[in-house]
């Protein structure tokens, strides 16, 4: 059977995807590798930032506890015939897994033989809810101790601080594992709307890469998808002031040295996909050029000894858009006031445009190896759900102009958008 | 994916791995030393001075610049252990020239600065910098400060401590606080020197790259130092089980317990029947699979992970997992019940043939990453078992459940760890 409905796209650097929307509303993406190894993710547009949405048409929002995206993805893998889903998987020899983010919930498997098998079984428990107060009461234990594990975490602490002080009541902030007095309240009543909400199919992707083929894949979907109503989904999410709500914030942990954590918060984030891309294309070359590892910033804190393990990164997505700076220092307070008087400097004098072109030269080299990873289909997907043409992304690193990325610095930095996480050692 | 191998200068090893399905090959140099308290640190803190200025890029910035320019490829560092050996690795990933938007040889001028670094460094009265050996120093001594702060890794690497300890492989690859804070410029040119006339060194390049070309290169580069006697490497297999289980408490002011417990399996990696080790691993504690998985997270709630791991160089097994405090006694019984389940021979068919299926499906995919290509045959030329992955598959195949239940009995109970609370107390 050919389906006349699958695009094909390709590179000038020798790759290629097929889509096609599946009649249930999937998006369904396939990317052909000469890898032994498949991957394959079945996301919803759905995470810890979800917690108060209505369908289309309904009179009130829900308002659902912390946590209960990432307790669902726990519950998914429980089935009504009581076969654990990882030992379906382990039949054929695939590694199976699944995670929640703030915007997305992901089940993923990879697996070098049985494609099509390890596919029908991802799509089956995925599609095939089954919450019982047993099962969901069994679970608080597991994730209670993931929830620990992370307390002890001082990297988990401090990034959550930032966003407690950058965001005043965006659902960002939320934790996405809840806390421990959030998940108690989770039932499976609850599990089951939130589940009927967002994993409609037409709120989810599924994307392959590998030795896959398209006509494969949808039959796979054809004989294994339920069908079920495409429904539209109203979500909220509350509204953030340019300004950050706190200037800094603190935790004490066992830790060695202190460790700081300063963001950049950034509220111009556009509905239109293909705007997101290139702005999220120049912030990458202008964080690299201001704070990477050749940026005269990350030079002098290295040289002085003012800070180990210097990072700096951005996320420019859908639902939020910030800058960061890490590190561990003896002294957080020093390292801020070199950011300002540093972001001064670069006002005053100008970014340099051999900098630019060294530095777009090599966003351009790393976003090339990226296809070398045979777990592909996961940024793929990251920047479908976007709204990003992933293919796309390489020419629009190649489009940016020295211009634009001084109009974007000149936006992006005022101290009324800055605050810093940090976390320093209990006293002993 | 064809592997070939060959000495350039004596302890010099040039291994190189043809596949063109990558649009990045790599190149690294694995210095390969024996583990001692003495040079530990010192050793740790060569690559990182080497990385601070050599003639032609004399600082850090200029280095990295120079890095960048080169479509970003990056040199980086790293030093790990691996039985009684310390590797110290530095390591390339090279876009393939066919995408340089300026038709530029990045293999030729990654190799030019690759020979710059490690050959020609920034000096000051004939040894290193001072300055940068200070600063690579204090950055050193804040890195093994800073291995408390994971307290899984940490728990982790007490374990090995406590269980290893009078051992060589008791020792941090990164060295102690001490050590490290008492290298001196001179000392680490030594160090330098002797490292490179003497470690053994194994070159890998893998991908699409001229390897006749970087033979010539290597070999050439190479010639600048006189080698002389390889070092004697090699590692004591650890056999047998104190007579009592050493317990230890460690207390620390956090709120989830951090269990440990190491086992000596007296199986080495170097044996023809290690393959029968890592299923039982597998079927025990490794994957979603496993009895420790499947008992201690799924039917009894008490934990986020459980798993184990085995160590082919010393021969050992670890089983790790994150508990409450008040459940360490019902954790660690669980853990160590199924152990003896497998010692008795409670085992199905299915699990075997699902913890065989995952380790042929990891082993199936070692051919697509030039990473994971170049640490499958360095395992190989470290353990001397060279085996392509398909002969390891078949080597899984054969494993009986006989065999498994067998080895098991070898396992035996050494180290009993516990990362608690500041309140609790010794059950």
């Amino acid at each position: 059977m050919n389906r006349p409905d699958i695009i094909e796209k390709t590179t000038d650097f020798g790759e290629k995807y097929y889509y096609a929307r599946h009649k249930s509303g999937l998006d369904v993406y396939v990317i052909p590798k000469d890898f032994k190894t498949s991957f394959a993710m079945f996301s919803t547009k759905y995470g810890a930032i979800d917690n108060c949405f209505k369908l289309a048409g309904e009179e009130d929002f829900h308002e659902v506890p912390d946590g209960i995206a990432h307790y669902l993805e726990h519950k998914m893998f429980e089935n009504e015939d009581g076969v654990d889903t990882f030992s379906r998987f382990a039949k054929y020899g695939a590694n199976a897994n699944a995670f929640t983010s703030g915007t997305m919930t992901s089940y993923l498997f990879s697996c070098t033989e049985h494609l099509r098998e390890n596919l029908e079984i991802l799509l089956d428990y995925v599609s095939k809810p089954y919450f019982t107060p047993e099962n969901v009461e069994k679970e608080r234990g597991i994730i209670g101790q993931e929830i620990r594990m992370y307390e002890d975490n001082p990297g988990s602490a401090i990034y959550y601080n930032l966003l407690e002080a950058l965001y005043e009541k965006h659902q960002t902030r939320i934790n996405v594992a809840g806390t421990i007095e959030s998940i108690a309240k989770i039932t499976p009543e609850l599990l089951y709307d939130c589940y009927y909400t967002f994993y409609n199919f037409s709120n989810m992707t599924l994307c392959v890469s590998g030795r896959a083929d398209m006509e494969m894949v949808l039959d796979v979907a054809d004989r294994i998808l339920p069908k079920r109503e495409q429904k539209a989904i109203v979500r909220h999410y509350y509204e953030e002031k340019p300004e950050v709500c706190r200037k800094r914030i603190e935790a004490k942990f066992e830790v060695a040295r202190p460790m700081f954590l300063i963001g950049v918060k950034d509220i111009d984030i556009s509905p239109d996909g293909d705007a997101r891309m290139k702005k999220k294309a120049q912030m990458g070359i202008l964080v690299d050029m201001l704070f990477g590892s050749t940026s005269p910033f990350a030079i002098d804190v290295y040289e002085s000894g003012l800070v180990n393990g210097f990072d700096a990164g951005f996320d420019h997505g859908r639902s939020s858009s910030m800058v960061y700076l890490e590190g561990e220092t003896d002294d957080p307070e020093a390292v801020y006031a070199k950011f300002l008087s540093y972001l001064e400097e670069n006002r005053k004098n100008g970014l340099s445009r051999e900098d630019f072109e060294r530095i777009q030269r090599a966003s351009y080299a790393s976003y090339l190896k990226m296809f070398d990873s045979t777990k592909l289909a996961q940024p793929f997907t990251y920047m479908i759900h976007d709204d990003c043409d992933p293919f796309d992304y390489g020419n629009a690193i190649r489009a940016v102009t020295f211009e634009e990325i001084s109009a974007l610095f000149d936006r992006l930095f005022h101290e009324n958008y800055y605050a810093m996480s940090v976390v320093r050692p209990i006293e002993k | 994916m064809a592997f070939e191998r060959k000495e350039l200068l004596r302890g010099v090893f040039l291994n190189t791995v043809r596949e063109t399905k990558f649009k990045a090959s790599m190149i690294s140099l694995r210095f390969v030393v024996p583990l001692t308290k003495e040079t530990a640190a010192a050793n740790a803190l060569l690559f990182p001075v080497l990385l601070r200025g050599c003639e032609r890029y004399p600082d850090i910035g200029s280095i990295r610049r120079e890095e960048e320019s080169i479509y970003d490829t990056g040199i980086s560092d790293s030093v790990y252990k691996r039985g009684d050996n310390q590797i110290l690795e530095v390591r390339m990933n090279l876009l393939d020239n066919q995408y340089a938007i300026d038709g530029m040889d990045i293999a030729g001028e990654a190799t030019t600065l690759l020979e710059e670094v490690l050959f020609h460094p920034v000096t000051e009265d004939g040894v290193f910098r001072r300055d940068y050996v200070e600063s690579e120093k204090k950055m050193l001594v804040d890195d093994i400060r800073a291995q408390v702060n994971d307290k899984r890794r940490y728990a982790a690497m007490r374990l090995v401590e406590e269980m290893f300890e009078g051992d060589p492989f008791s020792v941090s690859e990164l060295g102690t606080v001490e050590d490290a804070s008492a290298v001196s410029p001179a000392a680490l040119w030594t160090r330098y020197q002797e490292v490179f006339s003497r470690a053994r060194i194994e070159i890998f390049a893998v991908g699409n790259l001229n390897f006749e070309a970087l033979a010539s290169r290597f070999a050439q580069m190479f010639s600048a130092v006189s080698r002389g006697e390889p070092y004697a490497l090699r590692t004591s297999v650890m056999r047998s089980a104190r007579g009592t289980v050493k317990t230890v408490y460690e207390h620390q002011n956090i709120t989830q317990g951090k269990l440990v417990l190491g086992f000596f399996t007296g199986h080495s990696a170097s044996d023809g029947d290690y393959p029968v080790m890592q299923v039982l691993n597998t079927v025990y504690g490794a994957g979603v699979t496993s009895k420790l998985f499947l008992n201690v997270r799924e039917k009894l709630s008490l934990c986020y992970y459980c798993s184990s791991a085995e160590n082919g160089q010393k021969g050992y097994m670890t089983v790790s997992s994150g508990i409450e405090f008040a459940n360490e006694k019902k954790a660690a019984d669980e853990i160590l019940l199924q152990l003896d389940n497998i010692k008795n021979g409670v085992l199905t068919e299915e699990e075997i043939s699902d913890a065989k299926l995952a380790l042929i499906d990891s082993v199936s995919r070692v051919e697509d990453s030039t990473g994971s290509i170049l640490n499958w045959y360095f395992s190989c030329v470290m353990d001397g078992t060279l085996l392509t992955p398909e002969e390891k598959i078949e080597r899984f195949r054969s494993v009986t459940a006989d065999e498994i239940v067998r080895m098991a009995r070898d396992i035996q109970l050494d180290t009993y760890y516990f990362l608690c609370g500041k309140e609790e107390k010794a059950k």
